[in-house]
């Protein structure tokens, strides 16, 4: 079998973030303690519900954030290495966010934004190849130069600026694109054709996505694998037809259970548990799920689980521990 | 399901616009164009559309809440208080004030920053009961802010904290506690769980939906997440350009929708077990200060005919309880008429 190359792997990352001032700060770890990687043209999900810390890893890929402990290996070198050739890192792991109106400066056109892109990383030399380096990339995703020339964001829909957004990503052939909550603005109409989009972009250009999302039914959608995070935590991991169809930790049961599925015939009956207070759980020691979890028992609250592998899943939960 | 309901809620050809000046220039923005809307006692109606397609407006405009540069541009709102229809668009503003929150209540989009973030929640309620019951509600402020937390199955210990304590999902009950504490008959909600993940989601449907059963009030609730829909809504209207285009039952809507624009809605969604790829809405939504003529979604449908272009459908019903507006289903019949 053929080595399967990783493209990029988080090895042990840890961010603790101090909430307060100097003296009575409050420790919250924002990331405990994760590892994943991502292989060449392959999709990789991370989802989670709402400051779970899918954002914060995110950036510390991007090199935004300084991990507190833990390091990122992108293309076999780590972090540190990249640290001296910026350039070149940010010209091979390009970001797409979760608001396209945000993305775009609403005072100046979107083609200049492209040129601006297309002038820092010095990829062209004249303004004529610009133009067709960009008008490439527009096509990839189904856009025209024309149709984003001289317009500014707010002429555009939500699809449209998405598109653009990827296709401006697109502009430096990226190796990874970390795509954070990209289909979240965009309609439910126009929203799986951004999913089909990246899903053509993998088989087209060999191109790996870190696609972070709370919404389960387009991750099973398009990716390969996908990793469940909870307060910091990467709870399961695995392809991604295993951990929705047959969920093994009870957080990912619940998440897979509250997806609101469009058929009228299934219809929630169980009344669940939530959190009141955010920090609570963060600080909690111990399965951080512990509090609303029903399979819920002593151990769980004073001792962290380990990782369990069981087949191609592996499921961070006291319950799989015993066998 | 209860028959012979009557609606509480009704629009009658109701023309919401914005008017806008930029540089001298007028730009009228179509944001609810002709809308003949019935709401039923004890139902739940889901709103359902792209946005920018005039669902928030619609509702600001049910909430009798039209304020420059949304202009009313003609058509009535109706409600129906005792047995009797009231024209709130021709009320007097206290008159209207005095329908606010006793008799329809709104949930506004991004609601969860309505709480005043220096204040505790119980605080909040106090103000609340204050300007809406009068002084005299003072004293049991508290009292009244408790017993209508315990009914909700919400924690007590909430009235004590202040909003960047709570997790957003529970901000959000929160704000649904407030909007329902003198048990209106009507609940508007605008998006209410858009900037939630599923789990909390689910907690605020379950809630709006408990709430609506006990109290047999009615809820119109707007999310462009058809899941929810098939979740929670009784009767189900889809909004296309400021128009309604489709209004049927539930089971109508996701297992035999005519109109092309709910078609292809019902079939771009995601769904479980099936990864094939699914198939989009071709071109974008149009702009509503610029709308196509005749039907407004003749340039995105496969089924266009001249006609299409030329003149715009109304809302007829087609069968018991399904409404639509499209010349291509049962187009025979309707060139006769």
């Amino acid at each position: 079998m053929a080595k399967i190359e990783k493209i990029v792997e988080a090895k042990s990352l840890t961010k603790v973030f101090s909430v307060g001032s100097r003296f009575l700060s409050t420790k919250i770890v924002a990331v405990e303690n994760v590892s994943f990687y991502i292989r060449s043209a392959e999709i990789f999900t991370l989802a989670g519900e709402s400051g779970c810390g899918k954002t914060t890893t995110a950036k510390i890929i991007l090199g935004i954030e300084e991990p507190t402990t833990g390091e990122i290996i992108f293309k076999g070198k780590p972090a540190s290495i990249w640290r001296h050739n910026r350039g070149e890192f940010m010209r091979q792991v390009q970001p797409v966010f979760q608001n396209p109106f945000e993305t775009f400066n609403p005072l100046r056109t979107v083609d200049d934004l492209f040129f601006e892109t297309v002038y820092n990383y010095n990829l062209v030399q004249d303004k004529d190849k610009a133009v067709d380096l960009i008008t490439e990339k527009l096509v990839l995703v189904g856009l025209s130069f024309g149709e984003i020339r001289g317009r500014y964001p707010s002429e555009l829909s939500g699809g449209q600026l998405q598109r653009a957004s990827i296709a401006r990503a697109l502009l430096t052939n990226p190796s990874l694109l970390i795509a954070d909550e990209p289909v979240s603005m965009v309609d439910a109409s126009l929203r799986m054709s951004i999913i089909n989009l990246f899903k053509d972009l993998k088989k087209k250009l060999g191109l790996s996505i870190f696609y972070i999302t709370h919404d389960l039914a387009t991750a099973y959608h398009v990716s390969d694998r996908i990793a469940i995070m909870f307060r910091g935590n990467i709870m399961e991991t695995g392809p991604v037809e295993v951990v929705l169809t047959e969920p093994k930790h009870p957080y990912t049961q619940l998440l897979k259970d509250s997806i609101p599925e469009p058929d009228p015939e299934k219809k929630w009956d169980k009344q669940i548990k939530f959190p009141e207070i955010e920090h609570e759980e963060y600080l909690r020691s111990g399965c951080k799920f512990a509090g609303r979890c029903p399979l819920a028992t002593d151990k769980c609250k004073s001792e962290s689980p380990k990782e369990v592998r069981i087949g191609s899943v592996t499921v961070k939960c006291h319950k799989y521990e015993q066998r | 399901m209860k028959k012979n309901r009557m609606p509480v809620l009704k629009t009658e050809q109701l023309k919401a616009f914005y008017v806008l000046y930029t540089f001298g220039k007028q730009t009228v923005i179509k944001a609810v164009n002709n809308v003949d809307l019935e709401v039923l006692e004890d139902e739940v109606f889901g709103l359902a559309g792209e946005s920018g397609c005039g669902k928030s407006t619609l509702i600001k405009a049910l909430f009798a809440d039209i304020n420059p540069p949304l202009r009313l541009f003609g058509g009535r709102v109706l409600y129906r208080i005792k047995d009797q229809e009231i024209n709130v668009t021709s009320l007097r503003a206290q008159e209207k004030q005095k329908l606010m929150w006793k008799f329809i209540s709104y949930i506004p989009q991004g609601s969860m920053s309505i709480l005043n973030p220096v204040r505790k929640i119980k605080r909040t309620f106090k103000d609340f009961l204050e300007s809406h019951v009068g002084k005299q509600a003072r004293k049991e402020a508290l009292e009244i802010a408790k017993k209508h937390f315990g009914e909700l199955g919400l924690s007590l210990k909430v009235l004590e904290y202040y909003p960047h304590q709570l997790s957003g999902g529970m901000r959000q009950r929160v704000t649904v506690a407030l909007a329902t504490l003198l048990r209106p008959k009507i609940i508007l909600a605008d998006e209410p769980t858009t900037a939630l993940d599923v789990v909390a989601q689910r907690g605020v449907i379950q809630l709006l939906k408990s709430l609506q059963k006990r109290w047999n009030s009615t809820v119109v609730l707007v999310t462009h997440d058809m899941g929810v829909h098939a979740h929670i809504a009784d009767r189900i209207g889809i909004m296309y350009a400021g128009k309604i285009v489709e209004v049927a039952t539930k089971e109508q809507i996701f297992k035999n929708p005519l109109h092309p624009y709910t078609k292809f809605l019902i079939n771009s969604l995601p769904r479980f077990k099936d990864k094939t790829i699914r198939e989009t809405i071709p071109g974008n939504p149009p702009l509503l200060f610029n709308l196509p003529s005749g039907c407004p979604f003749h340039p995105r449908c496969p089924h266009a005919t001249e006609l299409c272009v030329r003149q715009d459908p109304k809302c007829i019903e087609v069968e018991e309880s399904h409404k639509i507006a499209c010349w291509w289903v049962d187009g025979k019949n309707r060139e006769d008429s």
